[in-house]
């Protein structure tokens, strides 16, 4: 298991994506599920610098991956405010380019490419995310 | 990340070297948005030294492409994007809405 804690600013996505790309690789995963892997991360620290601190370097994003024999978990935690993805409208992915709104997709691309994708809200604790990519 | 802006005779050749994520978006869309203003608006999205585009990557683009399309005088066409990244862009249901070529000579072509 690993820890790593980052400021919750965008400067750090570069780094955490770094983290987690060799967490994943070394788990085994092939390039599209590192990206897979990736792509859900960034999208999910994006989510709480923007919507649980909304805003930058107003608190911190803890993460822990851990490898078992039959997936990787990583759990994002971050001491903003509640965050409900209920509150996130759907994406629409099927209207005409002219009328299409465009909100929700990070949390679309989340669920999309991870197999568990679990909130998880406390007053002492804040947030917390876990995002599990099962290994074939 | 990296930006450099090629006039070719129809249109100019934007690539982009680096990630494109919630970090590196304002700055792109402020080049891009300057271009625009400049009067050029046939516009290549050459993607081939992308290592990631995030959501807000994506909807930039589509916000351009949108923009240009209603004032009717130019559009985007993407080239050289990497299989991962395509991979996001059609997960999203955007690959038929934009245009994508194989090389920066097929792009150039599409104007």
């Amino acid at each position: 298991m690993a820890k790593k804690t980052f400021p919750g600013n965008f400067r750090s996505l570069e780094l955490i994506s770094e983290f987690i790309v060799a967490h994943a690789q070394q788990a085994g995963f092939e390039p599209k599920d590192v990206y897979a892997i990736q792509t859900a991360v960034d999208e999910a620290c994006s989510n709480i610098i923007d919507h649980a601190y909304g805003g930058e370097d107003l608190g911190n994003i803890a993460i822990k991956v851990k490898e078992t024999d039959s997936a990787l978990q990583i759990i994002l935690r971050d001491k903003g405010k509640e965050f409900d993805p209920d509150d996130v409208p759907k994406p629409d992915i099927e209207s005409p380019l002219e009328i299409r709104k465009e909100r929700g997709l990070g949390i679309f691309f989340m669920r999309k490419l991870m197999d568990q994708v679990i909130f998880e809200f406390s007053k002492e604790k804040g947030n917390k995310l876990t995002l599990i990519k099962n290994k074939r | 990340m990296e930006i450099i802006i090629t006039e070719e005779q129809k249109c100019d050749v934007i690539k982009i070297i680096g990630r494109i994520d919630s970090y590196t978006t304002p700055n792109i869309k402020d080049s891009i948005q300057n271009l625009i203003n400049d009067g050029h608006t046939n516009l290549v999205m050459e993607l081939s030294s992308v290592n990631y585009l995030s959501s807000s990557g994506i909807l930039m683009f589509v916000n351009f492409h949108k923009q240009l399309l209603k004032n009717k005088n130019g559009k985007l066409v993407f080239s050289n994007v990497p299989e991962l990244i395509y991979s996001n862009i059609k997960l999203a249901g955007f690959d038929k809405l934009f245009q994508f070529a194989d090389d920066i000579a097929a792009a150039i072509d599409c104007f």
